[in-house]
């Protein structure tokens, strides 16, 4: 207890004395965190989108013509039962033209010779999935029931949604390592110049037998505390400029809508505090590793 | 190891260190060190003599032979004993290695600090220690405000201040003059004859010549002369 006691009092001691080097180093951190958080946002809206063009990716199954409306009913639960089959929206050719009459209203009057045993659309169920991954497979169990006569699956969409995802979070997963393995070795490099003012310091404590721990643990806490100031000075300009852009947007783009700030504070708040302690505690690890050689 | 060896407190047996370069430091060095011994190593710059100590406090390990320093075999220890090694004896350097921005007080503590000792153990202890090398009054001083003969006694104390078995002085009167070497010397003779081995380096025949205590002579690497009631220097 009263060598925790030491080591905190000594960190920040060490933290005031080389005060400018200190505010450096938060100064990384801080840069550093900015980077991974628009990468993380940007990872976690590009998932939250592809979820929501996900959700409008429907099946269209058509029931053979032959088959009246109580007979296309009761397809229902055999489609419903496939696996990864979210719903199965029924819609009769009935509501199916009028649909259509909707959508083309200049020429409606065309649409009155269609109506009754005219009617050329089918019977169809909108069906939407749990994942649409499993798509080809929820359509080929689709064809095997015996009254479809023809699926559609927009599959080209599907798959460039889903590429385009994996491709994106492949992306600023890759970018967030680089930003980490770049911010522990600029902070190593500005907290070793702290090390090296107390140098001749950690020679004397090796020299009187202090631990490797001993030494080191005063400098992964003032690391520790830098990585913690870094991490809320950087989640201010985050959330604020980031809440701007999700006002800005609903307004812009309404047919897609990003991930709230809301949404998004607390896994910022937790990445950036657990993400700016490591880089301050590794980026001390690492400065003072040479020194301990003695 | 024999029995003997076992009851010594440094053992050096055909030790030969080579540094990187192919400089041979040490060539086939053997001697031992036992309890309550004032030994002096002596010799040219460049003799060995730093290799010595530098292996008796694991900055270096031997490259053949074995070395032996309390219940620590130096070749064969693992890291992280080193500081358990180091905290089994005291070091005095040549250059007193004080923390510049600690009072004498703080720098004599803190070695006790290091080893986790209570606050009321390190007081009592700190103001013993500091009585004996004759720093009562400086207690609050920091190292720019005392002389060179009072720094390297606060580099003693603090070489005392966990009761080593031995200390390692390491040229402890180079940077001195004449009357405040011989009041350091005293010091340590005082500390040796309560019962702590001193094993000491040092460039100074006349030191040598008046302690008139063992002498182990390095000259190339080789060990040339052990005597014990000082040296006679001829072949140096």
């Amino acid at each position: 207890m009263r060598a925790c006691k030491n080591y905190i009092s000594q960190a920040f001691a060490g933290l005031w004395k080389n005060r400018i080097m200190s505010v450096m180093a938060t100064a990384t951190i801080v840069f550093c965190l900015l980077l991974l958080g628009i990468a993380l946002i940007l990872g976690f809206n590009i998932s939250y989108v592809s979820k929501q063009l996900e959700g409008q990716y429907e099946i269209h199954a058509y029931v053979d013509m032959s088959y009246g409306i109580d007979e296309a009913k009761a397809l229902k639960p055999s489609i419903e039962g496939i696996e990864y089959v979210a719903a199965a929206e029924f819609v009769s050719k009935e509501e199916a033209l009028k649909d259509m009459e909707k959508s083309m209203e200049e020429s409606a009057s065309a649409f009155e010779m269609l109506e009754g045993d005219e009617n050329p659309l089918p019977h169809t169920y909108n069906i939407t999935l749990t994942d649409v991954r499993k798509a080809d497979e929820v359509v080929t169990k689709i064809k095997e029931i015996e009254g479809i006569e023809e699926v559609k699956n927009r599959s080209d969409v599907l798959e460039k949604i889903v590429s385009t995802t994996r491709g994106a979070q492949m992306v600023s997963l890759i970018g967030m390592l680089i930003f980490a393995f770049v911010g522990v070795f600029i902070i190593s490099n500005t907290i070793k110049m702290s090390v090296m003012a107390r140098s001749c310091e950690i020679e004397i404590m090796k020299y009187v037998g202090a631990t490797d721990w001993y030494i080191r643990w005063p400098f992964v806490i003032e690391g520790t505390v830098m990585g913690l100031i870094g991490a809320v000075i950087a989640y201010i300009p985050v959330s604020v400029v980031y809440g701007n852009i999700v006002s800005w947007w609903k307004e812009s783009i309404p047919m897609f809508s990003l991930m709230a700030m809301s949404e998004l504070r607390h896994i910022v708040i937790i990445v950036f505090l657990v993400i700016g302690c490591l880089l301050g505690a590794f980026g001390s690890l690492i400065s003072i590793r040479k020194h301990l050689r003695v | 190891m024999d029995n003997t060896a076992s009851q010594s407190m440094v053992v050096f047996e055909n030790v030969t260190k080579i540094y990187d370069g192919g400089v041979t430091a040490l060539d086939d060095v053997s001697f031992t060190v036992e309890k309550g011994e004032f030994v002096f190593i002596i010799g040219p710059s460049g003799a060995g003599k730093s290799t010595i100590t530098k292996l008796m406090i694991h900055e270096e390990t031997p490259d053949e032979g074995y070395v032996r320093v309390g219940d620590f075999d130096i070749g064969k220890m693992h890291r992280r004993n080193i500081a358990a090694l180091r905290r089994s004896m005291g070091m005095v350097f040549q250059d007193f290695r004080l923390l510049p921005n600690k009072t004498v007080y703080e720098n004599v503590a803190f070695a006790m600090e290091i080893v986790g000792a209570s606050n009321k153990h390190i007081r009592r202890r700190v103001s013993t220690v500091l009585s004996q090398t004759g720093l009562s009054e400086k207690w609050k001083f920091y190292p720019d405000q005392l002389s060179g003969g009072e720094q390297q006694r606060v580099g003693i104390a603090r070489a005392l201040v966990n009761n080593p078995k031995f200390i390692v002085a390491d040229e402890p009167t180079g940077n001195l003059d004449g009357d405040t070497a011989e009041g350091i010397m005293e010091l340590l003779d005082e500390i040796n004859k309560c019962g702590t081995t001193i094993i000491m380096v040092t460039h100074s025949q006349q030191i040598v010549d008046r302690m008139k205590r063992r002498v182990i002579a390095i000259e190339n690497g080789k060990l040339m002369k052990d005597e014990q009631g000082g040296y006679s220097y001829e072949s140096l």
